[in-house]
């Protein structure tokens, strides 16, 4: 049995060790919301979720690799309150304003690659925002609207920090 | 870089160009010119007026909207919900837009979904049926209040009394028994257009609240109660069959199995999880026959045309008489294989019980996956029922007539007897799915000492498009001719005396199929490139070239309109640090020109910016149709850049992101969108600009560094130039 944290629920899986996050998410825990896309080759990015704030390739890491560790996956983003009133992490809330998504497949990826970079820089740089785009391959190639949505998402945060202060 | 532009004629030639200039055209032997028309393609149904084929209205007061056309990622789910909210007199958010199903009773075939017509083809019954329904309520209210129609006014999904305001009746309400609604005598009051308050605004989609949550349910996320997962033996060869299979006993004993089945050439095995599925199937061992052993310069070596040969798809005008001093000028021009490659793989999932299956599918219509399924299952098309599921994405890869797992489902659902979901894995999709067809293009103008052309012929050869799938799969044999391979083959230009386009057909053993923009991203490239040659030539900025090369007509007055505005917005060769290339075509009924603008990077060129200008008559929603511009630039981009799929020994060679290169998401140039508004529903934007890339890039680069670029991909962002043989 290997146990896992997603999302701040504790899931038991019995699985084969080498059996990679990618598909224990998606196949045994029915958490559909992480995407497949490169036969697991880690390039186009739409695996992305974070473990411990920090982005990985779930299609890269077996489970044996995240017992233990806090996962955050599209679906645990948002948060819900008692009433069902769903509030959108502001990365996600952000993605939307910009309407920076067509069919939505590599949404997840994106956004939770924006999320991962602002976890790691407290005032990002052009390069560090490319590296981020980099992380998550978009088909549709919206990618004006995508780098729009990260920049705006660093704007918010910065001017957040900054009246915090 | 402007006195780059201005060159003539004896450099071009000076410059070793794989120009071929001849003395005079002469009339060759062998012309094959269809004989009469080509025959009509029968025509897709008329979506229904009647509001319960469209609509439901759920006791939480919000209307179902049940769509024929299928949301793939292109906005059609919104701007159908737009057209319906006002008729309607609801906001967008009391609407809520479903996927088709065949078990609603909207014609199956109004689901094909694509040529950038969804709204042209439905807007006027959708508004039709919306105004309908709201005139049902809006009667069912004035009997209920004895009062006239004109007294009940509508608010976001209310009937409200004129001057009594207390009295109120949701449209649930009034719509609870549907027999108690009024049948209206006349067709219903439709909006002025100058009236719309919802359609015509840029809203947000209604789809993406679903997407970034992560709910949105796709086609791999489809999870049935005792659902197995397939795998699915496949030829190591394109086009070999299966001869013989040993091991079936292993394989069936291997943990997790289910089924394994082997009928009528086909092997495939359903297991608990995915991974037994694929371990029982590596059990087996399989023998296989034929199939092509073609490399990609055999392949592309077939495709070859000469001038004139083939089939006469378009001709316009008499050829002119000839004039001293008159050049005949002529290029070739090639394009490689690359692929639609959605991130979400083709998927089923079936069900197949005694009473019937029912497929849960991402496809870009439904028909063609009920009908192979029904007959492999030798069931009547009525007995499948298709659920479209969220699709990721498909840019024509999904149109569900070959290459996708529908099929291989079923057979494995009704030996398992439960549900079999069976996901092309990427690889698949390079090898066994739809490629786009490689072309060979060769042009051929005659043009007058002042410069205006006098001939424009353009002998095409290519491979099948529309043509692997039904109706269309029949006019090749008769024709020569595959309808979507020819699209942008033509030039528009109507003040051109004559122009003239052959086609070649070449059957391939590999499987091309149409593509986002049909055609037009390799055949627009040859046309739009030529064009700038022929200016060049005539010593004519190559937007004056081509302006003066429109006509009176409507069309080609909607193209100078793109164009003139276009080199307005992309400051056109009024920047000496710039190098610019345009570019312009019709799609449908859309129009769009580009400019590229390049710089010297040290000996790279870099691409700065790409302006589009786009009109496509009346939008719904011009954020949405913005949006695809966008991302059919940049996928377009893509194409014209860094792909290239490979064939060797007679299977793909470049079946992963790693070998098959996509755009850099950084690497994306800035993208600037202007779209023109008409006054009626013309047509969608979501492929006229993709044709225009590789044409308007390449202009650029010649216009900055005197290089021609005649194949596509022009490998902008390698560092070391890749050849290929065809070059």
């Amino acid at each position: 049995m290997k146990q896992l944290s997603i999302n701040g629920q504790h899931y038991e899986v019995d699985v084969p060790d080498d059996e990679t996050l990618l598909w224990v998410l998606r196949d045994d825990l029915g958490l559909t919301g992480t995407k497949p896309g490169c036969d697991d080759v880690g390039v186009c990015g739409c695996c992305m979720v974070l473990m411990d704030g920090q982005p990985i390739l779930a299609c890269k890491t077996t489970v044996a690799e995240v017992t233990g560790q806090a996962i955050t996956t599209i679906e645990g983003l948002a948060t819900t309150s008692n009433d069902g009133t769903i509030h959108l992490h502001p990365v996600q809330q952000v993605f939307l304003d910009a309407q920076a998504s067509q069919c939505g497949w590599c949404l997840g990826g994106q956004v939770l690659s924006t999320v991962a970079l602002l976890n790691s820089k407290t005032n990002p740089s052009k390069a560090d925002i490319d590296e981020a785009m980099d992380r998550v391959y978009c088909r549709c190639a919206i990618y004006g609207r995508i780098r729009t949505a990260i920049e705006r998402s660093v704007e918010q945060t910065v001017n957040d920090a900054t009246e915090g202060t | 870089m402007k006195r780059l532009l201005i060159v003539s004629a004896g450099l071009i030639v000076g410059l070793g160009m794989r120009y071929i200039v001849f003395p005079t055209i002469q009339r060759l032997a062998g012309e094959v010119t269809l004989p009469g028309k080509i025959p009509p393609l029968p025509g897709l149904p008329s979506p229904s007026i009647d509001p319960w084929d469209w609509f439901a209205i759920t006791p939480d007061n919000r209307i179902q909207l049940y769509s024929p056309k299928i949301e793939v990622g292109q906005g059609i789910h919104t701007l159908l919900a737009q057209l319906a909210a006002e008729e309607l007199e609801v906001s967008l958010d009391q609407i809520c837009v479903h996927q088709p199903d065949t078990n609603r009773s909207l014609p199956i075939m109004v689901n094909v979904t694509g040529g950038s017509a969804s709204v042209k083809m439905t807007q006027q019954e959708l508004r039709t049926a919306a105004a309908t329904l709201r005139e049902m309520l809006q009667r069912t209210a004035a009997q209920r209040w004895h009062c006239p129609l004109s007294d009940v006014l509508l608010e976001q999904g209310y009937c409200v009394r004129r001057n009594a305001p207390a009295q109120r009746l949701s449209y649930a309400e009034l719509a609870s028994d549907r027999r108690m609604l009024p049948t209206l005598a006349d067709p219903p009051y439709l909006k002025a257009m100058a009236d719309f308050k919802v359609v015509g605004y840029p809203l947000p989609r209604v789809d993406l609240p679903a997407k970034v949550t992560g709910k949105a349910i796709y086609g791999p996320d489809v999870r049935l109660p005792g659902m197995l997962y397939g795998a699915i033996a496949r030829p190591p060869r394109e086009g070999a069959t299966l001869t013989s299979v040993t091991g079936v006993e292993r394989a069936q004993r291997w943990p997790g199995v289910v089924a394994v089945v082997h009928e009528a050439g086909f092997v495939g095995v359903a297991a608990r999880r995915r991974r037994q599925a694929i371990e029982a199937l590596e059990q087996l061992e399989l023998t296989w026959s034929g199939g092509t052993n073609l490399s990609q310069d055999d392949l592309l070596a077939q495709v070859r045309t000469t001038a004139r040969e083939g089939a006469v798809v378009f001709s316009e005008g008499k050829p002119s008489p000839h004039q001293p001093g008159e050049q005949v000028l002529a290029a070739e021009y090639h394009t490689h294989m690359c692929v639609p490659l959605p991130f979400e793989s083709p998927v089923t999932t079936a069900d197949v019980r005694a009473d019937g299956v029912t497929l849960y599918t991402a496809v870009q219509s439904t028909h063609f996956v009920r009908n192979q399924v029904a007959k492999a299952l030798k069931l009547r098309p009525e007995q499948v029922r298709v659920i479209v599921t969220t699709v990721g994405s498909s840019f024509a890869r999904k149109h569900g007539a070959v290459g996708e797992p529908s099929v291989e489902a079923a057979r494995l659902s009704r030996a398992a007897g439960q549900p079999v979901q069976v996901t092309y894995t990427m690889a698949e999709d390079f090898r066994y799915g739809v490629k786009r067809p490689p072309t060979h293009s060769l042009l051929q103008a005659r043009v007058y000492p002042d410069g205006q052309i006098a001939t424009f012929e353009h002998s095409l050869a290519c491979s099948a498009g529309a043509s692997v799938f039904p109706p269309q799969d029949k006019v090749p044999k008769f024709t020569g001719v595959d309808m979507s391979s020819i699209m942008g083959s033509q030039p528009f230009y109507s003040l051109m005396q004559h122009r003239k386009v052959y086609y070649k057909h070449i059957d391939l053993p590999i499987l091309t199929s149409t593509f986002r923009s049909p055609g037009l991203t390799s055949n627009v490239f040859a046309v739009e490139s030529f064009m700038d040659e022929l200016a060049i030539y005539a010593d004519v900025d190559p937007l004056a070239f081509r302006l003066r090369h429109l006509g009176p007509d409507s069309l080609n007055q909607r193209l100078k309109a793109v164009l003139e505005t276009v080199a307005q917005k992309a400051d056109w060769q009024n920047n000496p640090q710039i190098a610019q290339g345009i570019a312009c075509y019709a799609y449908g009924q859309a129009v769009a020109a580009m400019v590229a603008d390049v710089i010297a990077d040290g000996d790279r060129v870099l691409l700065k910016r790409l302006t589009v200008v786009a009109e496509a008559g009346r939008l719904v929603n011009p954020d949405v149709s913005a949006s695809q511009v966008e991302g059919a630039v940049l996928m377009g981009l893509s194409w014209a850049t860094t792909e290239v799929l490979e064939i060797a020994n007679g299977l793909v060679r470049t079946d992963n992101l790693e070998d098959y290169r996509l755009l850099k998401p950084s690497d994306a140039p800035e993208v600037r969108v202007h779209l023109l508004h008409g006054e009626t529903f013309l047509s969608g934007l979501n492929e006229i600009a993709a044709g225009l890339v590789a044409p308007a890039l390449g202009n650029a680069i010649y216009t900055l560094t005197g290089e021609r670029h005649r194949t596509s991909p022009i490998r902008l962002f390698d560092s070391e130039e890749k050849q290929h043989s065809s070059t």
